[in-house]
């Protein structure tokens, strides 16, 4: 099996920040999994937040892998393809410069009537490297212009010649799906989810590859801003009162384009304000939101099942709160998504400070920690550990540094998931409060450690899940463990299964 | 916890027959000799009271120790070192016990100096030797040479 991702515009690259996330917490199973990310706007502060979250775990996963472990953390190989922008490499990024506008007054002056009636001046001229301004009819124009037939046009190329590779001669191969994400309200997505689509599905059978599954993930409307009174009433940006109505239209269209073998559609009746206004570029930058990691989960789905079904519904039980009862698969999430927090959680409050504190004055910190000299080389005369790692090698601390960066983003995410509800719903998974302050720091407070999972009681009533319990099973497992800070780090990654 | 334990009896009762048959039979035998007194009154009625103090004193302050380490909340290795110096004061217990072994229980002085050094050593072996190979959990290192002794031993 394998899963490329095609990530239209912020809210899409959100959706796979989500994924990252949960695929680091081993639920997206050992499988490659390849995005190519497309935005106008490259410089999109959530596209940006993405990429750095992929390069977090990419970073982590290399570091982490010596270990040989077995755990399902950092278990999905993720690949980016290229960012692809419709406009790279042009200096004119307006609509009218993209279809040589200025030339049909003399060539084909119909045409340029045509385009006068479809599109007003201020949207053929508006520059579009912030993105489509929330305008689904100028990307729809601009995103038909991919040439999937081109066999040159990076990152499409390595795209199709990858899933080709996958199916194998004849195109039997493995099985190899195909998930597009996107926002339905907004500019880049709405206009380039059913246009990246199509042009998929139609150069797909095509090309004999038809037994390729196309998948699509639409966002409805799950977040508003207010536009401030200083914006000019008359300039091309994306209005939120029109997001319902960009939707309606949107999801009737959809309704006779049979492009997708399995659609989802995501949104929330009380969409949450965002706190800043912004067109577009770097501060575009939407903290993550719940609903995102229901779109992580159908991207799970859409792999999981061997008969994809046209519609999948899910709701959740009280419009309140979200409880571990409202995500599907709970069985299997649950603890897979515990064990990953509780992992963060520790390593980041308490392990990470140790070594840290440690490494300037190892003779005495091996004392004081007796789990030490199991994955490190002790210091000292007649003490063996030949062979084994010293905490100061710069491999050693590098990696420390790949998984506090991990940590960190990851239980910043799941904070602010957590946020996301507003003060009318209350996510109810973890005790996010438990996890860092306002400002972000990872709060050092290990007792706090078996209450992280919400609706565990064995956890929390159980000896055997505090840290200290967790941290003497170091000292005494067997077999030997792997050795080093990934060694350390995967067996107490195994530790913190609840 | 159960090698803990084990090896915590184990230790005890070497020191057990180290105090209490070993040590006697060495002033009996005159290898280490007493003229002043009557050996085998002196053994019954001083040596074998002060070696008792001196035992249980020292076994007392080991399982002390070994319950306060068991009940310890530490979470990390900068919690585990202030207890070092609950190990020295409970040291104080069986130190104790040699001064009121050696004051109350001897009335040879020219086994003084053979008696220090038998209590000393058997102190060594019932509260430091057991405290270094039987610390528990996160505190295993903490009693002074337990580091080196375990992993000398091959208890690491």
């Amino acid at each position: 099996m394998s899963l490329y991702i095609v990530s239209i515009g912020g809210t899409g690259a959100k959706c796979v920040e989500s994924i990252i996330h949960l695929a680091a917490a081993g639920l997206f199973g050992k499988e490659k999994i390849q995005v190519l990310f497309i935005d106008p706007d490259e410089s999109n502060g959530n596209l940006t937040r993405t990429r750095e979250t992929l390069a977090t775990y990419q970073a982590c996963r290399r570091a982490v892998s010596s270990s040989g472990s077995e755990t399902p953390w950092m278990q999905t190989p993720i690949e980016a393809l290229e960012v692809w922008s419709p406009f790279s490499g042009s200096l004119n990024k307006s609509l009218g410069a993209y279809f040589n506008y200025e030339s049909y007054a003399f060539n084909s002056p119909g045409v340029g009537h045509l385009f006068d009636v479809l599109y007003t001046q201020g949207e053929r001229e508006a520059n579009l490297d912030v993105g489509f301004r929330g305008r689904p009819a100028i990307g729809s124009a601009i995103m038909s212009q991919v040439k999937l037939d081109s066999t040159s046009q990076e990152p499409w190329r390595s795209l199709l010649q990858s899933i080709e590779l996958d199916l194998g001669v004849g195109g039997g191969g493995s099985k190899t799906r195909i998930f597009i994400c996107g926002s339905i309200f907004g500019g880049t997505g709405a206009s380039g989810f059913p246009t990246i689509g199509r042009l998929l599905k139609n150069k797909l059978e095509k090309s004999g590859m038809s037994s390729v599954k196309i998948g699509g993930l639409l966002m409805l409307p799950y977040f508003q801003f207010s536009v401030p009174a200083e914006q000019d009433p008359g300039a091309i940006y994306a209005r939120p009162e029109q997001f319902l109505l960009n939707t309606e239209a949107a999801l009737r269209y959809y309704q006779a384009q049979p492009i997708f073998d399995s659609i989802y559609l995501l949104g929330d009746q009380d969409p949450a304000s965002v706190a800043q206004f912004s067109i577009g570029k770097n501060t575009q930058k939407n903290d993550p939101h719940f609903i995102e990691l229901y779109a992580a989960l159908a991207a799970r789905h859409f792999i999981a099942q061997d008969e994809l079904l046209p519609v999948v519904l899910l709701s959740r039980q009280d419009e309140q709160r979200v409880t571990w009862d409202d995500i599907p698969d709970k069985a299997v999430v649950k603890p897979n998504f515990a064990n990953a927090v509780r992992f963060a959680y520790l390593w980041a409050a308490n392990l990470s400070p140790e070594l840290n504190a440690g490494k300037g004055n190892i003779k005495n910190f091996q004392k004081a920690a007796p789990w030490f000299n199991r994955f490190f080389k002790p210091q000292g005369l007649f003490l063996g550990g030949r062979g084994m790692p010293d905490l100061n090698d710069e491999v050693q601390q590098d990696t420390v540094q790949c998984i506090n960066g991990w940590c960190q983003s990851f239980l910043r995410w799941v904070s602010l998931i957590h946020g996301s509800g507003g003060s009318s719903r209350n996510i109810q998974l973890f005790r996010h409060t438990l996890l860092m302050d306002s400002g972000g720091t990872v709060l050092q407070v290990t007792e706090n450690f078996p209450k992280l999972v919400l609706g565990a009681d064995n956890l929390e009533q159980s000896k055997d899940v505090t840290p200290q319990a967790i941290k003497e099973k170091l000292i005494n497992i067997m077999p030997d463990p792997p050795t080093g800070v990934s060694g350390l780090a995967a067996t107490l990654y195994s530790l913190c299964k609840p | 916890m159960v090698g803990d334990v084990i090896r915590i009896l184990s230790v005890a009762i070497v020191g057990a027959v180290l105090m209490f048959l070993v040590q006697p039979w060495l002033f009996q035998s005159g290898i280490v000799p007493i003229t002043q007194v009557e050996v085998d009154t002196w053994l019954s009625e001083k040596y074998t009271v002060g070696a008792a103090i001196v035992f249980s004193t020292s076994l007392v302050a080991t399982i002390l120790w070994y319950v306060s380490a068991l009940r310890a909340k530490v979470t990390a290795f900068n919690e585990a070192s202030p207890l070092r110096l609950v190990w020295g004061l409970l040291l104080l217990v069986p130190i104790i016990g040699i001064c009121v072994a050696l004051f109350f229980y001897n009335n040879s002085s020219e086994a003084l100096l053979s008696l220090t050094f038998m209590y000393v050593v058997d102190v060594v072996w019932v509260y430091w030797f057991t405290t270094a190979i039987s610390s528990p959990g996160l505190l295993k290192f903490i009693p002074p040479g337990s580091f080196t002794v375990r992993h000398l031993i091959g208890l690491k």
